[in-house]
């Protein structure tokens, strides 16, 4: 009969979890990172895009700014208001583009680190 | 049983077959089974075990973690110093390329580096736990009856870290002290490990220490046992916890609702709080406070969010409003403060909100909040601009500026019609400027109250009714009748009632506040203390509303607890009833051992004063002793006597001693004669000439001194009616003043005094006939040509003082001649009154008709004009006595 001995038991299984954190990295990287990351970028998308207000900009496009209703109010309220949505339709552009590449650089990170690492020691 | 318990959860095996879980039995354990129970089609489980190897390797797991994170860190720093090393001391720069297709040894260091980095990060944030949110029903569907589930949830996966710590805690604890079962002791005891449970056993104002202490001693220490198990009782608890915080529509399982499922299922546990002074009330009053907090929490991170997206400026974020300028030099941006974190959170007015908004979406262009001082109308504006930061108000008062018109300032340094023409030039501005909400605060400053003609209210009706922007203004009772009522106002906005909140409102509104006065006095409030401050301010602080007199109470309790017992000390109840007592002069503080005597004989220590009149002495006393244990109908007066007898028998001496005793001197003690009151029109001197403030005798000096001895003297000389007022008065302790503002007896001690059927009572006992008869004789005939049945009803109690005796006569002599003892030990002259002396002064003093005034006049005569005489002659010196022996009075001089 095998004598249980809680310590050389909690010994391995320790042992295993070590093991566990190293090997799991590449799967958490695209598993539940990657879930994580996008979360993430998505929950910066959603703050911007509030911030931006593009949305806002674009229902008020008739709507004369500051109440001025004459006519010359008016003008420069659309022609205002056009800028505004374009500069911040440009801006949350840019930013969407500044997210995509976060998000593609997560994706190929562990490839090319990979690859960098292979050519490194081979050559 | 004290407290309720939950019904029991009928918990089971389940096994996942063909993807639905089936029931397989009650204690058919295997590792392949889900132990738990199926509710409304979903199953929920206990994922996680709980035995001493998985307890400690947990812990393992922990600092192996934090070893693996330090080394990634410490390989990430190293390889990147390397990196700027090698790049810095290499003589050709190094292109591009290299760093991404290799060719270097120098970015290998770099990369490596990045690769840490990303090690570290997963290995922080993969071993967050990620605490799941308690799954919540969708409608209809927890009464759905199934015994097959699709989905299975873990319920100890929704536990908060501090509620397993708990748990783990429980494990250890039942495992150190050898017992095979991990019972609800253990639970509590793992509980009480948490600080945040000892911060609640504070609030409930016992001590976490001395309770652990009493659990340790309770656990027996036993050897060789086998590893413990949960019991019934504990898996119990989690899942009614879990239940709960679903029931509550929390997120997470945290350590107050396992510890309130874990009282309701112990008795014992029950019955030892108890001897600490914790009952299921005072438990669930905490458990919300801690709710209320957690709440608040929640609600302010959410707020910052949304605040920051409003502009600093003003402006709509469309920006399609106008600025003001010179609406924001007499207003201040209630938003903005909010904005900034000014604002303290509005509780328990829902109602109140949801009717604002249900009449703003009516069609109402405004509204006005009628309430009296400190029901909390500032608070509820306050709510809406926190809810329009929030954007959860109607589109009426979406991304729109709460401005408070300053009355103040508008009306500061100019004429009334410099004050129209200001009133103008806002009222333009907040017309155009589109996203603008005015509040005017007490809108009633605002017209003429003196009636001298010249207001603004005309001009402010004009714009309101424009209906070109929303208005919110508060007004009190009085000013709604008096001028608002009769205005275009009263048309323009519509009325919501702000009633002062219940005591239940109260505690939780303060309860939501309390951590400002905490934080800004360093003490800490326990349930009692705000318990007792609500209950108090609403019986004794009626010039203030609630929750606003118990808040500032509360204030000042802070100040005298910091005072007192230094920083960060414990407020108790009996802190908030010494503040009382010393505002009021009302013994209210608990009883002391020494008081408790002297109240036990009260009855010798008012004899010290009045002679005689056992009965009337007995019931004063009793009634005395019942409103000090505080054994009495808090609406109505402390107490109520009608006092009979002929003149000169102790009626007046009587209510005098009561105002010393109970109210601490004789100037608590409102004497009123009713013989003033002997016609109809006399009424309005005791409540106030209609519309006049300040004008009834009655009404002003209980609104003044709330805490007195009323003293109606010859009560039968009064007015029928005037008489029938104080039905109310002795009914329900409160009435209503010319003005309409309710005046407070309930604090009071109302004695009136009669001298009706005097001569029948003498008649009476020349006749021999018993005290008792007379009485009942007198009240069913004689009194009843005076007062009414009902009137003679409502006293607590009728006394027949007796007529004094010659040997009461005596006593009372030697009473006055005590006073007069004391004249002359001032002037350094000593009395010594002999027996004989006394005797005399009965046999001229006595008279049975008219009590002791004889007496009065008899020391008069014979005593004091003489020493009146002998002082001004210069016959006394200091050091000399003087004695009173039989009718003469000698002076032996000092030696």
């Amino acid at each position: 009969m095998v004598k249980y001995r809680p310590m050389t038991y909690l010994m391995k299984r320790i042992f295993l979890q070590s093991l566990i954190d190293i090997f799991y990295f590449p799967i958490w990287w695209y598993s539940k990172g990657t879930i994580k990351v996008l979360h993430a970028l998505h929950e910066q998308f959603d703050h911007v895009s509030v911030k931006l207000a593009v949305g806002i900009w674009l229902r008020n496009l008739f709507v004369p700014m500051f109440g001025q209703t004459d006519w010359q109010g008016r003008l420069m309220s659309i022609f205002m208001r056009l800028v505004n949505v374009f500069f911040r339709s440009f801006a949350l552009a840019i930013y969407v583009i500044a997210l995509m590449l976060i998000s593609i650089t997560w994706v190929i990170l562990p490839v090319f680190l990979l690859s960098f690492f292979i050519l490194s020691f081979t050559s | 049983m004290l407290f309720q318990k939950r019904p029991i959860i009928e918990l089971g095996y389940y096994k996942k077959d063909k993807g639905t879980f089936h029931f397989v039995s009650q204690d058919q354990k295997d590792k392949k089974y889900y132990f738990g129970h199926i509710e409304g089609g979903e199953l929920f489980y206990i994922g996680k075990t709980f035995d001493r190897q998985e307890i400690v390797f947990e812990k393992i797991k922990k600092t192996l973690h934090i070893v693996e994170a330090s080394v990634a860190g410490v390989g990430a720093i190293v390889s990147f110093i390397l990196f700027i090393f090698f790049y810095l001391t290499n003589k050709q720069v190094l292109p591009l390329e290299t760093f991404i297709f290799g060719g270097s040894s120098v970015p290998l260091f770099f990369w490596v580096s990045i690769c840490f980095i990303t090690f570290a990060g997963y290995i922080t944030t993969n071993n967050k736990r990620d605490i799941k949110k308690v799954f919540q029903f969708s409608k209809n569907q927890k009464n759905k009856r199934s015994k097959k589930a699709i989905q299975a949830h873990d319920i100890t996966a929704s536990y908060s870290d501090q509620s397993l710590f708990a748990l783990n805690q429980a494990y250890i604890a039942a495992d150190e002290h050898g017992d095979d079962e991990v019972t609800v002791f253990h639970v509590f005891y793992g509980l009480l490990q948490l600080s945040e449970v000892q911060a609640f056993f504070v609030r409930l104002g016992s001590s976490p220490y001395k309770l652990k202490r009493q659990f340790e001693d309770t656990f027996a220490k036993q050897k060789n046992h086998s590893l413990p198990k949960l019991s019934k009782e504990v898996y119990q608890i989690i899942f009614q916890a879990y239940r709960q915080t679903q029931s509550l529509d929390m997120d997470m399982v945290r350590p107050t609702e396992l510890l309130e499922e874990v009282i309701r299922n112990s008795q014992e546990i029950q019955d030892l709080l108890y001897d600490f002074g914790v009952d299921e009330k005072k438990l669930e009053h905490v458990i919300n406070w801690v709710h209320i907090q957690e709440r608040l929490r929640e609600q302010y991170k959410k707020f910052k969010k949304s605040a920051a997206l409003r502009s600093k400026h003003g402006m709509d974020r469309a920006m399609t409003a106008i600025a003001t300028p010179y609406l924001d030099s007499f207003s201040k941006d209630i938003t903005h403060l909010a904005k900034m974190g000014y604002l303290e959170p509005c509780v328990a007015r829902d109602n109140e909100l949801e009717s604002i908004y249900r009449m703003l979406q009516s069609g109402v262009q405004g509204v006005l909040l009628v309430g009296e001082a400190g029901v909390g109308k500032g608070s509820i504006v306050d709510g809406i601009a926190q809810n329009i930061l929030q954007n959860t108000v109607p589109e009426i008062l979406f991304d729109k500026r709460l401005i408070e018109l300053s009355v103040s300032q508008l009306l500061a340094g100019t004429t009334m019609r410099g004050a129209q023409e200001r009133l103008i030039g806002i009222m333009n501005e907040v017309s155009q400027a589109r996203n603008i909400v005015l509040f005017i605060n007490n809108i009633h400053d605002l017209f003429d109250m003196s009636g001298s003609g010249l207001d603004v209210s005309e001009t402010l009706a004009e714009y309101l009714s424009s209906g070109r922007f929303v208005t919110i203004a508060t007004t009190n009772q009085e000013g709604f009748t008096r001028v608002i009522s009769n205005s275009t106002l009263s048309t323009v906005l519509g009325k919501v009632d702000i009633q002062e909140l219940s005591v239940e409102g109260s505690i939780e509104a303060i309860e939501s506040k309390i951590g400002y006065v905490e934080y800004k006095h360093k003490v800490f409030f326990s349930f009692d203390a705000i318990n007792k401050s609500v209950q108090l301010a609403s019986r004794f602080l009626k010039d203030i509303y609630l929750p606003a007199s118990a808040l500032n109470l509360i204030s000042e309790v802070a100040i005298y607890t910091k005072q007192k017992h230094g920083e960060h000390a414990i407020v108790n109840a009996e802190d908030v009833s010494y503040i009382i007592a010393q505002k009021t002069g009302v013994p209210i503080t608990t009883v002391s051992q020494d008081e408790s005597g002297k109240l036990l004989q009260l009855e010798q220590s008012m004899h010290e004063q009045v002679i005689g009149q056992d009965e009337a002495v007995s019931q004063v006393a009793n009634a005395l002793r019942r409103a000090r244990a505080e054994m009495r109908a808090t609406n109505k007066p402390i107490a109520t006597f009608l006092f009979l007898g002929p003149t000169g028998v102790g009626k007046t001496e009587l209510a005098k001693t009561i105002a010393k005793v109970y109210f601490g001197g004789e100037e608590r003690m409102i004497r009123i004669d009713m013989s003033e009151y002997q016609d109809k029109g006399s009424i309005y001197r005791l409540i106030g000439k209609p519309g006049e403030k300040g004008t009834g005798i009655l009404t002003e000096a209980i609104r003044q001194k709330p805490f007195s001895l009323i003293l109606l003297d010859e009560m039968e000389k009064a007015d029928k009616d005037v008489l029938n007022l104080f039905l109310q008065v002795f009914d329900d302790g409160r009435l209503t003043d010319s003005i309409g503002r309710t005046v407070d007896f309930t604090n009071a001690i109302i004695i009136a005094t009669s001298n009706a059927g005097t001569s029948f009572v003498q008649h009476q006992i020349q006749k021999g006939v018993d005290d008792q008869s007379i009485k009942t004789a007198l009240i069913n005939t004689q009194l009843k040509q005076y007062y009414s049945p009902e009137f003679l009803n409502r006293f607590d109690g009728i006394t027949l003082f007796k007529t004094l005796s010659r040997d009461d006569i005596k006593k009372v002599s030697k009473l006055m001649l005590h006073r007069v003892k004391k004249d002359l030990e001032a002037r350094g002259v000593f009395l010594r009154v002999e027996d004989s002396a006394l005797e005399h002064l009965a046999d001229i003093g006595y008279d049975p008709q008219f009590g002791a005034r004889p007496m009065r006049r008899a020391i008069q005569d014979t005593v004091e004009n003489k020493l009146a005489e002998l002082i001004l002659g210069g016959n006394l010196k200091r050091k000399d006595t003087v004695v009173l022996n039989g009718s003469s009075l000698i002076v032996e001089e000092a030696a």
